[in-house]
């Protein structure tokens, strides 16, 4: 049994599945650095990557997610919320990491909600999160009363510091994506997620527990998707009821152009994470081309319909 | 009589495993006649070379005494040549003659069937095989043996001069099978001739005139009913290979090692059952199809609910019924519905192999490569599971090696029981064998092995001691030596 063959094999098209991505990435920068001013420049690429963090950050649980074969809708509204919460309690006077703590709590608890109904009381989980997605909203207009929360204490902008010239939020980006990386692709943990994707009746068959993997996934993107909240309001100083709502979408659009499958089983962190990339860098481009962000969706549109056609022809 | 199907020397492999090795076959004008034997011992390949699905690798077939060969299922149909399957091919939620006619040309028109005609055509091809009900009627509404008229109908409809029934009684209530008899009477009297595959014997016997045995993919004998006897038949399908089939280790028993006592659920699908296997025994259960053969083992697995009972490993009693106690007491099931529930079809041999024991061969986190490797190499060994190495997906795996990949799986527990739940469904003679010698091998090396298993053969070969069910309890229990099959059945039936 030749042992080493297929496994360089395996990870040759491995390699195979990100070029064109990186090609299409390529293209993007050659093409707005040519026709897009004060594209090239270091300072905008530190800021594409700042912008991406947020939803950077929301990919990872996210791409775990769908790889195990769900979807959650909700991420949008736990952002918002989470987010408010921060915002409302900073302002009455509480303290800067307690704030963030009871926003990641809420993260949590809108994640464990999600991950009851779908892992205990077994109902689907795009309705389920379409549901908590138009739920935890309203709650937000709620809270808020429709009135923006700013106004948060000195302390909390260190966020936006950077360290060694890379925004923090970046640097929590990337050690998120390394680890959620060698967790899919190394560990017992991704083996089961896989697992659970591809046929989650043979892995409860096999002993897999499965109720606990969704519920604890769920409660995970609830977390992360907090995090990426705070650094989200830490940029942009404020917080409004309709704080990231839709990037839910984004954040899918995403992972699908990074090669992960909506019917779950298949993706990589790698992938969705240059699908990411790709996105912002689109998007920041055709900003300074002073294209309006309503044919820039089109083109995203356009760009996601491609990708997901020619992986189709290949299959 | 002259003969409408003559088949010789039919050959037929599947990846370099012969299936069929020179299969003859005789159909008279008219005649009904009985294609009986084991499961893989090729009627399904057979049928399905005769009506084009499959291309023979040798042999010839004549019909109606020209040579044919059937390219695909629509030539053989428009030949005359009609199979109705176990699973009836039916739109449920189509009338009776919407369903005769949808392959019609001649009936369709714009996409749609023609009414009257094609009703009053529907309704006389119903009648004449015996049917009673409107053929307006929605065939989702008909009972089970009336679906089965529609089919016939239809077959009908397309002139059939040459009707295969693939296990035909299998979905009917033995009181609907006379009905069955009668059709398949009228039938005969309008010069159809009919294949009749079954294992049934007692209906073969009354309704075939002829039988042919098929075993390992060879033609045992052709002959008329009237000439042979059921236990003749018998030994002709099971043959005196048996012992090569089912290699019997040594029998050495050792102490109790599973012991289930009043094993009870709300639904008396299984209603106190009570038994146990020793170390290096092969216990097999057997019974008709809801007389809790099949549901009593997964309810030791914890895949069904119980309200009452006990399960114990070594004396020691399981916390409670659930898959992950069992198997960390030491309890391995291999399911029925292998896509389903056995493997992870698109991924790999090696991930599939250490699926139940991710955890003993991780550290904290990370899967400890060397490890694994050395597992996975051990059980592709060990079985002789054949792949293009670890990483080749389940996907392109033969059923049986399939199967052996989640034997593999199981074994790497290290289980002291397991459990096999029909273990060589959809798989090949060749494979059959070897799974059925790694089972004894296993219960030579001490391992406590309960089998349950649509097929009477495979329990009437494996086992040590047979358990037979019926409504949800035990009413027999036979050794090896002293079980036949008439004798099980007879338990099974009536008890």
């Amino acid at each position: 049994m030749e042992k080493t063959k297929p496994a360089l094999g395996a990870r040759l098209s491995g390699v195979r599945q990100y070029v064109k991505l990186l090609i299409i990435l390529i293209v993007e920068v050659a093409f707005f650095s040519a026709f897009a001013p004060y594209f090239a420049s270091s300072r905008n690429f530190v800021n594409i990557l700042r912008q991406a963090s947020e939803i950077g950050i929301m990919a990872i649980p996210l791409t775990l997610l769908l790889v195990a074969g769900y979807m959650d809708l909700s991420v949008g509204s736990i952002m918002g919320l989470s987010g408010i919460m921060v915002g409302m309690l900073m302002r009455a006077g509480v303290s800067v990491p307690l704030a963030i703590l009871v926003g990641l709590a809420t993260g949590v608890a809108v994640g464990l909600l999600n991950g009851f109904m779908i892992g205990c009381l077994n109902i689907q989980g795009v309705v389920v999160t379409i549901g908590s997605q138009v739920m935890i909203r309203g709650l937000c207009y709620i809270v808020t009363q429709g009135r923006a929360v700013s106004g948060y204490p000195r302390a909390f902008f260190t966020l936006n510091k950077t360290v060694a010239g890379i925004p923090i939020s970046v640097w929590v980006w990337l050690t998120l994506s390394v680890l959620a990386i060698v967790v899919l692709e190394r560990s017992y943990i991704g083996r089961n997620i896989k697992g659970i994707g591809n046929n989650a009746t043979a892995c409860v068959y096999s002993g897999v527990p499965v109720r606990r993997y969704k519920v604890l996934l769920f409660a995970f993107c609830g977390l992360v998707t907090a995090v990426a909240s705070v650094f989200l309001i830490s940029r942009i100083s404020s917080a409004e009821a309709t704080l990231g709502s839709g990037y839910e979408l984004d954040v899918i659009t995403a992972a699908l152009l990074g090669g992960v499958s909506i019917m779950g089983g298949k993706g990589t962190v790698q992938g969705a994470m240059l699908g990411i990339v790709i996105i912002g860098i689109l998007r920041n481009g055709l900003n300074m081309m002073g294209m309006s962000s309503i044919y820039q969706s089109i083109i995203l549109g356009v760009l996601l319909l491609i990708a997901v056609t020619e992986r189709r022809k290949k299959a | 009589m002259t003969n409408v199907i003559e088949m010789r020397g039919i050959c037929k492999a599947f990846g370099g495993v012969p299936v069929l090795k020179g299969v003859d076959f005789e159909l008279g004008a008219g005649e009904i006649v009985a294609l009986v034997g084991e499961n893989g011992a090729g009627k399904s390949t057979l049928m399905r070379i005769l009506t084009g699905i499959y291309a023979k690798d040798g042999g010839e077939i004549l019909y109606a005494g020209q040579p044919v060969s059937f390219r695909n299922a629509k030539e053989a149909s428009a030949a005359g040549i009609q199979i109705i399957h176990q699973e009836f091919n039916l739109f449920p939620n189509l009338s009776v003659t919407e369903n005769i006619f949808l392959d019609h040309p001649q009936m369709v028109r714009h996409g749609i069937v023609d009414g009257k005609r094609a009703r009053s055509r529907a309704a006389e091809l119903v009648a004449a095989i015996g049917g009673d009900f409107d053929v307006d009627e929605k065939v989702g509404s008909l009972t089970v043996q009336n679906q089965q008229i529609v089919e016939i109908a239809k077959a009908l409809a397309c002139d059939a001069k040459v009707l295969i029934m693939d296990e035909p009684t299998s979905a009917l209530p033995e009181s609907e099978v006379q009905k069955l008899f009668r059709t398949i009477r009228a039938l005969k009297a309008q010069g159809v001739s009919i294949i009749y595959v079954s294992h049934r014997l007692n209906e073969i016997f009354e309704i075939c005139e002829r039988i042919a045995i098929l075993r390992d993919g060879v033609t045992i004998r052709q002959a008329r009913l009237s000439e042979t006897n059921r236990d003749e038949v018998i030994h002709m399908m099971v043959g005196r290979e048996v012992g090569r089939l089912y290699p019997k280790s040594e029998e050495r028993f050792g102490q109790d090692c599973l012991t289930v006592s009043g094993l009870r659920d709300s639904g008396n699908v299984v209603r106190g059952v009570t038994f146990g296997v020793r170390a290096g025994e092969i216990l097999g259960l057997y019974g008709l199809i809801g007389s809790g053969a099949t549901e009593c083992p997964e309810m030791i697995f914890g895949l069904a609910e119980h309200t009452q009972g006990e399960v114990a490993v070594k004396g020691v009693p399981l916390r409670e019924l659930s898959v992950r106690e069992a198997i960390r007491r030491g309890i391995a099931y291999v399911p029925a519905d292998r896509h389903r529930q056995g493997i992870v079809r698109p991924l790999s041999v090696r991930f599939n192999i250490s699926l139940a024991v991710l955890k003993r061969i991780s550290g904290r986190l990370l899967i400890r490569r060397a490890q694994e490797d050395a597992l996975v190499e051990e059980y592709i060994q060990k079985l002789s599971i054949r792949c293009a190495g670890d990483s080749q997906s389940l996907e392109h795996l033969s059923g049986g090696n399939q199967q052996k990949v989640v034997i593999s799986k199981w074994l790497a527990t290290r289980p002291d029981v397991l459990i096999l739940n029909d273990p060589t469904r959809g798989v090949d003679v060749g494979a059959k064998a070897e799974i059925y010698r790694i089972i004894s091998e296993l219960a030579g090396e001490g391992m406590a092995v309960v089998i349950t298993s649509s097929d009477i053969d495979e329990i009437l070969g494996m086992s040590d001691r047979i358990l037979v069910f019926r409504k949800g309890t035990i009413v027999r229990e036979v050794s090896h030596g002293e079980a036949d099959m008439a004798s099980l059945l007879a338990a099974a039936v009536s008890g």
